[in-house]
């Protein structure tokens, strides 16, 4: 791995983007780092009592789902609330993980250690991971046992394609963690961009609103049904999962096979993102971020 | 072992820094000093590879901090002037996640972490919450985080500020520790008396030129040409005045009390010698014959016109 940190081309950084996903890390300490921050909590009984309160909750809640709506229960719907789930859970625990730092003023010693961008960016990433799992975790367990509960009934009940229903569940499983994975390095990069958390936090849920919500909705009033489709494209790929060719404003989309392709578009995209927040850590190690608002002012003085 | 070679930053079309040359030896505690906005953090911070320079570099132990960033970090110790610390950790666990960034194996890590809140007297805070320390505790933590990887170049920006006299004289104590310790130590300020008593040399920076550098009682002979003699004397020194107004090298004189007499003297230190000898024997009753050297403040104020970018 090249130690120079300026004037490298594209492919010596994305070099260094995938050494820093593959290799020891010593920036994953910040994973340990913001586990302590999290489970230090002062009063840690009242902390595990709400905790276990909030898992039966949530587990009561499933049961009662599959009680009441055993018949009417679809698979995709399940993932389609997943998704939802994951997209506002995500931006949610992820906005502050860069932004936090500028906010604070702790990035330059940050900076200052010896790891390459590309190691803090998927640090910064994966620091989340425990608890953005706690809570998919959490959501993940009853949801699969509904949907496998799910897929035997279709099995069952009407005998079409064997394999399809559980083959479909996993797929659209995948589809809803690449997404996932996208939505992270989306929210990563945001909070690269930004300054302060509030920043950070409204740019983050307001770009996946406007992304999964405002743009197919407007898209669909005004009639480009199709373009609308592209745009929900992990809920219509979970839809084509499932053998359903039709999204959610109702359009058949595509052949069956489009699915496959989605995964590692998401992957892709994501790295992208990682790789622009690389680039925006690069930005800042070399102080080209910094004081932007205070240079301003010292300007006008001068 | 530090060298910057014609270091300068330009924001847009304003040069902070012009360009800046100099040579630092392990052990070296170096002071800097300038009025605020001198460009003191600019060249600290192009130093520490965290800012980009205009031109020229800075080479630490042969390592260039433009192309070498990587390894120029792992031998240095950075402290901002203005900085947070992760608040909702404990004071261990603070310096348990910098001592991995630069890859402390975790078998040596607590013996690290107390030997570094021993050396900046936190080790009764080890337990406690980052968030529970004064102003002055979290500085020296960030001092002891600046220690975990045994740096040999530490780079600390106005350090001394927020800290109380008791907690001023002992990070003082503890930087003149780390000299002898065989680290290169750049320390800035802008409170000059602060510097005089511990560093090896300072260097003056205003308008991002170094005005003079060298060790603090060199660049005082050097910028103060007259040398200020004080003589204390038994009696009243009327007689005296009268008798030194016509000897040579008296430039000028002043009673500044009934027993004391100041003069300025252009001689060098034979002339000085010879002058003290002379008094004596003619049996004048000398208490006291200091030369007052130029202080820090004096040489700051000479040295700079007060200009402010
Ligand atoms: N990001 C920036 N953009 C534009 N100008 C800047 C920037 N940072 C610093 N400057 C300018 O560079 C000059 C030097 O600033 P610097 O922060 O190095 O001063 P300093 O000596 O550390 O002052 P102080 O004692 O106030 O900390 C100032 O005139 C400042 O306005
Ligand atoms: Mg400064």
């Amino acid at each position: 791995m090249s130690m120079e940190t300026t004037r490298m081309t594209t492919s010596d950084k994305l070099k260094e983007l995938f050494a820093a996903l593959s290799t020891t890390n010593p920036m994953m300490a910040e994973v340990k780092r913001v586990n302590r921050k999290l489970f230090n909590v002062g009063n840690w009984k009242a902390g595990m009592t709400a905790g276990v309160i909030l898992v039966g909750i949530i587990y009561l809640f499933f049961l009662g789902m599959i009680a009441r709506f055993y018949d009417a229960i679809e698979a995709k719907w399940m993932l389609f609330a997943l998704m939802a789930i994951m997209f506002i859970v995500i931006p949610v625990n992820l906005n502050g993980v860069i932004s936090t730092e500028h906010e604070k003023r702790s990035f330059e010693m940050l900076l200052v250690a010896p790891l390459t961008p590309s190691q803090i960016a998927a640090a910064k990433l994966l620091r989340g991971a425990g608890a953005f799992l706690l809570t998919v975790g959490l959501l993940l367990v009853p949801a699969i046992w509904l949907l496998i509960v799910q897929a035997i009934k279709v099995t069952s009940m009407t005998g079409y394609n064997q394999v399809h229903p559980v083959f479909g569940l996993i797929s659209g499983l995948c589809v809803v963690v690449s997404a996932s994975v996208l939505s992270a390095s989306v929210s990563v990069y945001i909070s690269s961009r930004t300054r302060t958390i509030a920043a950070s936090m409204a740019s983050a849920l307001g770009l996946h609103f406007v992304a999964l919500v405002l743009v197919p909705v407007i898209l669909g009033i005004s009639g480009m049904k199709q373009v609308a489709s592209i745009v929900t494209f992990p809920f219509t790929t979970l839809g084509i999962a499932f053998g359903d060719v039709t999204d959610l404003s109702g359009t058949v989309v595509g052949p069956y096979s489009v699915w496959l392709v989605s995964i590692p578009f998401w992957l892709g995209l994501a790295v992208v993102f990682m790789y622009m927040t690389a680039e925006q850590i690069r930005r800042s190690a070399r102080g080209e971020t910094g004081r932007r608002r205070l240079t301003k002012g010292e300007g006008e003085n001068a | 072992m530090l060298e910057v070679k014609g270091l300068g930053k330009d924001y847009g079309g304003f040069t902070a820094v012009k360009t800046l040359d100099f040579n630092l030896e392990p052990g070296e505690i170096f002071g800097f000093i300038g009025s605020n906005g001198a460009g003191k953090t600019t060249t600290i911070k192009m130093i520490a590879s965290l800012l980009e320079p205009t031109r020229g570099t800075a080479v630490l132990d042969g390592f260039d901090v433009r192309t070498q960033s990587i390894e120029v970090r792992r031998r240095l110790g950075y402290m901002p002037d203005f900085f947070g610390l992760y608040e909702d950790i404990k004071v261990w666990e603070y310096l348990d996640f910098f001592a991995s960034l630069y890859s402390v194996s975790a078998r040596e890590r607590p013996g690290v972490i107390d030997t570094v809140l021993e050396l900046t007297d936190l080790s009764v805070k080890k337990d406690s919450f980052v968030s529970e320390l004064s102003r002055g505790m979290q500085q020296r933590l960030c001092l002891a985080k600046c220690l975990v990887h045994d740096p040999q170049l530490l780079l600390l920006d106005e350090p001394a500020s927020g800290l109380d006299p008791r907690a001023r004289s002992e990070l003082k104590g503890l930087i003149a520790e780390l000299g002898a310790m065989g680290k290169t130590v750049i320390v800035s300020s802008h409170i000059l008396p602060e510097l005089a008593d511990f560093c090896t040399s300072v260097g003056i920076i205003e308008q991002g030129e170094l005005k003079a550098m060298g060790p603090v009682a060199e660049i005082s002979q050097a910028i103060v040409e007259e040398h200020v003699i004080e003589i204390r004397l038994l009696e009243s020194v009327d007689e005296l005045a009268e008798f030194l107004k016509e000897k040579p090298h008296i430039k000028g004189l002043e009673k500044t009390g009934p027993k004391t007499l100041q003069i300025e003297f252009e001689g060098g230190e034979a002339q000085q010698a010879e002058l003290l000898k002379y008094l004596i024997d003619t049996g004048y009753p000398v208490i006291e014959f200091i030369e007052r050297t130029a202080n820090l403040e004096d040489v700051f104020l000479k040295v700079t016109t007060g200009a402010v970018q």
